[in-house]
């Protein structure tokens, strides 16, 4: 599923690893949410949204 | 600057994670080794009542050569780098990581010197008698231990290192399915020597440790 996190990370100066630290997830999950091998479940995704304050559906793309 | 230094390149990440993994477990089995020949060569100098020359420096080398394993396992930073901020989660799945490799290092060098003290220098590696109440000890430690990390662990993980994680436990148990009949039945053929049941666990830790590795990366 394609995403725009690391676009949305890179705007606000953020490291993968400081986006891991807010996530509470480690490094690894975030670069794999952003190169598209993982899609977060739903609590994480809901995590994602509300740590950069938009809807899941303007962050998260359904590829189908 | 938006893009920093630790940030994994997505387009190499991957191979790289396999040739890493690979160089991890091949250092390991040579430091395994390693600690092979100087419990062997201390054992030997035990059974001679003597320190040669030629024990020292063959312990000299097998511990250089140890240590150099172990500073290119902490090169190949499997793990990340411990200069990046890590979330709580992760910090407590590392201990935990680090908890079970202390665990079984002290069984390994427990097994050690009772092989060494035993007169079996490489009883770490064979199926020698052991004394019941080291065994016992052992398998208490084993379930109880185990469970005990095994739980902390899944509770503690993220999603990505539960999935890598459940990845590399798939591979092991097809690994399992794989080499125990194929072995059972090569030994009834007399093709291959009786079935040992920890060589069975290595190879089936070593699938899941790659797999689980490739798949956290």
């Amino acid at each position: 599923m394609k995403n725009r996190l690391k676009v949305l990370r890179a705007e606000r100066d953020w490291s993968q690893a400081e986006l891991a630290v807010q996530l509470d997830v480690s490094r690894q999950a975030v670069n794999a949410i952003e190169t598209g091998k993982h899609d977060p479940s739903l609590p994480l995704a809901f995590r994602i949204s509300r740590l950069f304050d938009m809807p899941i559906e303007e962050i998260f793309h359904d590829e189908g | 600057m938006p893009f920093e230094a630790d940030d994994i390149p997505e387009k190499s990440g991957q191979v790289s994670t396999i040739w890493k993994t690979l160089q991890a477990a091949l250092a390991i089995v040579l430091f395994v080794f390693c600690l092979g020949v100087m419990f062997g060569a201390g054992s030997a100098g035990f059974e001679r009542g003597a320190i040669t020359p030629g024990i020292v420096i063959t312990i000299a080398i097998a511990l250089v050569i140890a240590a150099a394993c172990g500073w290119w396992v902490m090169r190949l930073d499997l793990f990340g780098s411990d200069a990046n901020p890590l979330a709580s989660s992760t910090k407590k799945s590392r201990l935990i990581l680090w908890l079970s490799t202390a665990f079984g290092v002290v069984i390994g060098i427990i097994m050690g010197v009772n092989g060494v003290l035993s007169g079996s220098p490489y009883g770490l590696f064979s199926n020698d008698a052991v004394p019941a109440g080291i065994a016992i000890a052992l398998i208490a430690s084993w379930v109880i231990f185990i469970p005990l990390i095994a739980i902390a662990w899944h509770r503690t993980i993220d999603e990505h290192e539960a999935l890598a994680n459940g990845a590399g436990a798939i591979a092991g148990i097809y690994a399992y399915l794989v080499i125990t009949p194929v072995w059972w039945m090569g030994e009834r053929a007399g093709l291959f020597p009786p079935q040992q049941p920890m060589i069975v666990f290595s190879l089936v830790i070593v699938v899941f440790s790659i797999v689980w590795l490739h798949k956290r990366a």
